[in-house]
């Protein structure tokens, strides 16, 4: 019998045309493994389910560097209307982030010069995670560290996505209930 | 998303331009076209169009950082800037 990879979409495909495919006096085994092909009874159907980093994760980045200011960050921020950016080092490695927030905070608020750097206010992030890690891990260390948003970078560390809370718990959701 | 805001080129040193009220410092090309395109006194100055198509170029890979940002001064002095810069 030949092996093949089933995703969830292909259950109701299987279903209908894998009873008409056995042929009995060649399978071996019980009525059940014949009919339902072992990738879907077991293990890989999970691994089928298993949503990852990649599949919620914003993956067109901009970024700043820890020179830049906190006025040329908030620029950016304006043009592109987002609240968060990652701050890479020279080489490309993730290092912090910087929010709207912090700039009110730590910088306006403070009386600080709009020049500042941004490597004198920002978040180094401690936590980063890779697109093929399992989504929900991800979601879960979010949720126990209160954080709102994990770069997500590649084996050498450059950033290749962000993924935010929100759209991770907005993608276990529609998982949960599909 | 405006993919060439994907990318930057740092100059050497910052230019700090300023106007009555304003102080706007920048440090990168990518920097350099936000403001020329959303932050600058005139419009109607062609060095201000030279200026934002050098720096365009530079995120492009296609122009030198330093060449961009010598357009961006004249620039500046064009739409009547103070200019603080440093070679």
């Amino acid at each position: 019998m030949r092996k093949a990879r089933h995703r969830r979409s292909d259950l109701s495909t299987v279903q209908v045309l894998v009873p008409a495919r056995v042929d009995l006096t060649l399978a071996k085994g019980t009525m059940e493994q014949i009919a339902v092909p072992a990738t879907i009874q077991g293990g890989d159907l999970l691994e089928a389910n298993t949503m990852h980093v990649n599949d919620a994760m914003l993956k067109q980045v901009v970024t700043i560097t820890p020179n830049d200011s906190a006025q040329s960050a908030a620029r950016l921020m304006a043009e592109l209307d987002v609240s968060v950016l990652p701050v890479e080092s020279p080489v490309g490695t993730a290092l912090a982030l910087v929010s709207d927030r912090d700039i009110l905070s730590s910088v306006v608020a403070r009386g600080r010069a709009l020049t500042t750097s941004v490597y004198e206010f920002m978040k180094p992030c401690t936590e980063v995670c890779q697109p093929e890690d399992d989504l929900e891990d991800a979601y879960r260390k979010m949720d126990e560290q209160d954080l709102t948003r994990l770069i997500v970078v590649d084996a050498d560390r450059h950033v290749v996505g962000m993924l935010s809370r929100a759209a991770a718990a907005r993608m276990l959701r529609a998982g949960a209930s599909a | 998303m405006k993919a060439f805001l994907t990318k930057d080129r740092l100059w050497e040193e910052a230019v700090v331009l300023e106007a009555p009220g304003r102080v706007l410092r920048i440090i990168s090309c990518r920097d350099a076209v936000l403001c020329l395109r959303r932050y600058w006194l005139e419009d109607d100055h062609p060095t201000r169009q030279t200026a934002l198509d050098r720096c365009e170029l530079v995120l492009h890979g296609l122009e030198d950082p330093a060449a961009a940002r010598e357009s961006f001064l004249e620039a500046a002095m064009e739409a009547g800037f103070q200019i603080n810069a440093w070679p």
